[in-house]
């Protein structure tokens, strides 16, 4: 593929940033405005890693570096984190990002507006519709100080790295999900899978008898459906059956049921 | 303010202004205004509760405006009452009433006390229209289930405040911005004739509570910016934005529109190399050109206004001290206003100007919410990945912030006064490069004025083709979508035609 190709010279030193020591750790993004949010996506780190990791390696955006690798094709982007193979995939050991309990959904309206006087339109300028139209978005934000990522990975990478995570979620270009920091601390209970047997992230389902059974898991904290399962999670190339966490506002994910 | 005292606030509110609203004096109010009483009380019931301090404050306002006696008089045999379901009424309220009563008959001041003022605005900013429905309807089957509590709400365990620490901070560009007037950002809905401050919901993690917040957004920042990089771009390079094809100047401008197949289109990777190249300004911004859906490299913040409520955010990156010595946190927070102190309603009026021949204009009064002026807010951008972005593309953020910085205006009514602010150069965080000159990208925009006209007139990055059109050589530049041809004098740079964009307002398709 002519894709990688003309890519493999940074693809072979972003190398660099797959783990080599890894350990159960605690992420925890403080934000400084209100993340996107429509309550069934959920908010993943390992998207903000990648983009951190493509930027330093190439310099560019992911948009432009992937122009033309192919919408289906994933390629394997190393970051700090640590993977395991369940069911013959790939799964990163990174939780979903979770909320305190006092976070509360809400709404972002976002405006965008023609600049009618500016543009040389002869006669009438129609902005109700057609490529001039102004719009009032609303935008599902869920408003929250913090959102906790469980993970296993290489801290002193994750540390590097985590300087250039700016935003989390769509829009945030425009203001929202603005990371106004990262904590790194270590997580005893090791959550990146599985807490107390609840799904802390979206694992393909495999009948082997093993902790991501179906069967294995403590019932009513997770939900059945297919969904993608390695980042970039817009990329249907990794869509599998899955059993996901049960995501709700204002309850831990363990607990949400 | 937890969601649980949300909840059974706004269904007490609710219950007494349908109680206050059954004295409505009819006759007082007059046929006219009585058709639209229940859009009016929708529309004024924001305003009101903005511009008082208290609940109570907030009811006597509301009975004010529509005439309503509480007290026992020689029309009202007792004074106004709200029945309340017995579950929304504070068991310490409950005591002197029976329990087989599934109303409770709550006198209204008594009524008032059980409603938490900054309950009352969160709820009422969020859905006035609900109250004023609830209010002037008559009693519905299940509608106290509108008020039931949630599952997230029935969480009571106590919160313990929670602060960052050891944050591994994003490389960003910060400064404060000090307010030199009033500053106005307009809110999501409309209410009536006044226009208030942009507020949203907010979390403490100190407190646990919601509250709140005027905040400026990213958004509405970029859209401002946006306006002048390129207003000062078309200004070096002595071109007009009217003169641009115009769906080339509403990308520039605003962003573009996804036309149909944008998404799906072909990725041209010339084109997307074309702009970022040709115009630093585009690599910044970005938006939908040529069916290109592209990233701009600049994120720009909310502000987030420095007020006792925002302290949590705001201790982290401003670092305040005294003396030399820091603040902690809760000097910080006790020294900062509430954010409700910093704001004020200011009356303008439109004058109908009678005096004056062929005027039919009608005269108006209203109000706009405002930040006081000498506020201040907290600001940051940051440019993505920035080791690897293009010298220009900073000079350009750079020549920009200086021409900002001189000339700051932000947020809305710039033409009456509002929005002028005052500020430090922005500062580079740590492990971050500051931006480099100005001139750099001056004097590039200077040796390349031809090339970024022609990109900025649709050329180079697509099918392009010369012609002659009555005697004039011009370009002609296809595929625009909508748009359709557009006709350029190559030596001007100034459309010729507009040839299915005419075309196609006549038909009415624009």
């Amino acid at each position: 593929m002519s894709w990688l190709v003309d890519n493999a010279g940074w693809l072979a030193r972003a190398a660099r940033w797959a783990p080599r020591t890894v350990e159960p750790l605690h992420l925890r993004a403080w934000l400084s405005s209100p993340v996107t949010w429509d309550g069934s996506v959920p908010i993943t780190i390992e998207g903000p890693l990648q983009f951190a990791m493509i930027g330093r390696e190439t310099g560019r955006l992911p948009d432009d570096v992937f122009n033309g690798a192919g919408r289906d094709t994933l390629i394997e982007l190393p970051i700090p984190i640590a993977d395991v193979t369940i069911g013959e995939r790939l799964i990163a050991c990174a939780s979903w990002g979770a909320a305190p309990v006092i976070a509360i959904e809400a709404v972002r309206w976002r405006r965008k507006r023609a600049r009618e006087e500016a543009l040389g339109v002869p006669g009438r300028l129609l902005i109700k519709g057609g490529p001039f139209k102004s719009l009032n978005i609303p935008v599902g934000t869920l408003v929250t100080p913090w959102l906790d990522f469980y993970v296993r990975g290489d801290r002193a990478l994750l540390e590097d790295l985590c300087r250039d995570v700016q935003g989390l979620g769509r829009d945030s270009t425009r203001g929202l999900g603005t990371v106004l920091g990262i904590e790194i601390s270590s997580d005893p209970d090791d959550r990146s899978l599985l807490y107390r047997g609840a799904p802390q992230r979206a694992l393909p389902i495999v009948c082997d008898g093993g902790n991501y059974d179906p069967r294995s898991l403590t019932p009513d904290t997770w939900d059945e459906r297919e969904t993608t399962t390695r980042a970039p999670y817009w990329k249907q190339a990794s869509l599998a059956l899955c059993a996901v966490p049960i995501v709700s506002v204002g309850l831990p994910i363990a607990e949400a049921a | 303010m937890t969601t649980a005292k949300i909840q059974s606030s706004s269904a007490i509110l609710a219950y007494l202004l349908r109680g206050l609203w059954e004295r409505v004096n009819l006759d007082r109010i007059g046929a006219n205004r009585r058709r639209d009483l229940p859009r009016e009380l929708a529309d004024a019931i924001v305003p009101l509760a903005v511009s008082q301090r208290s609940s109570l404050g907030f009811v006597r306002a509301i009975c004010d405006r529509f005439e309503i006696d509480v007290t026992e008089s020689s029309s009202c045999a007792q004074a106004a009452f709200a029945q309340i379901p017995r579950q929304f009424v504070p068991p310490d309220l409950l005591a002197t009433f029976g329990a087989d009563q599934a109303a409770i008959p709550l006198r209204w001041d008594v009524a008032t006390t059980a409603i938490d003022f900054t309950a009352l605005r969160i709820a009422v900013n969020e859905n006035a229209n609900l109250f004023a429905t609830f209010a002037t309807m008559p009693p519905a089957a299940g509608e106290e289930m509108v008020f039931a509590p949630t599952v997230s709400s029935a969480v009571t365990a106590p919160w313990a405040a929670v602060l960052p620490k050891r944050l591994i901070t994003p490389r960003a560009f910060r400064t404060v911005w000090t307010q030199v007037g009033p500053l106005a950002h307009g809110h999501d809905e409309k209410h009536g004739n006044v226009i208030l401050f942009r507020r949203e919901r907010a979390v403490s993690p100190v407190t646990g509570e919601q509250y709140l917040a005027p905040f400026l957004a990213g958004n509405a920042i970029r859209g401002a910016w946006r306006d002048q990089i390129f207003g000062r771009l078309f200004q070096m390079l002595d071109v007009k934005s009217a003169n641009l094809p115009p769906q080339r100047a509403h990308a520039l401008l605003a962003g573009g529109s996804i036309e149909a197949g944008a998404d799906s289109a072909g990725v041209n990777i010339p084109a997307r190399r074309d702009a970022r190249a040709k115009c630093p300004a585009w690599d910044l911004l970005a938006g939908c050109i040529d069916q290109q859906i592209m990233r701009g490299l600049l994120r720009v913040h909310d502000a987030t206004l420095v007020c006792r409520e925002n302290a949590w955010k705001l201790h982290g990156v401003l670092a305040p001290e005294v003396d030399g010595s820091q603040l902690t946190i809760e000097e910080f927070t006790a020294a900062l206003r509430p954010a409700d102190d910093l704001t004020q309603l200011r009356l303008a009026t439109r004058h109908a100007h009678r005096d004056l021949p062929g005027s039919d204009g009608s005269q108006m009064i209203f109000n706009t919410e405002v930040i006081l002026a000498g506020a201040q807010w907290a600001h940051s951008f940051q440019i993505i990945g920035l080791d690897g972005v293009s010298e220009l593309a900073k000079s350009c953020m750079a020549d920009f912030l200086v021409t900002f910085r001189a000339d700051a205006l932000i947020g809305a009514g710039n033409a009456r006064g509002f929005g002028r602010i005052a500020f430090d150069a922005y500062v580079p965080g740590d492990g971050e490069a500051d931006l480099p000159s100005p001139e750099i990208y001056r004097s590039w925009v200077a040796n390349n004025a031809d090339e970024i006209r022609a990109w900025l007139m649709g050329g180079a990055s697509s099918s392009t083709e010369t012609t002659t059109i009555a005697g004039v050589k011009a370009t002609v530049t296809k595929g625009r979508g909508k748009g359709g041809k557009v006709q350029h004098d190559l030596a001007t740079g100034e459309v010729v035609a507009h040839v299915e964009t005419e075309a196609a307002h006549e038909a009415g398709a624009l």
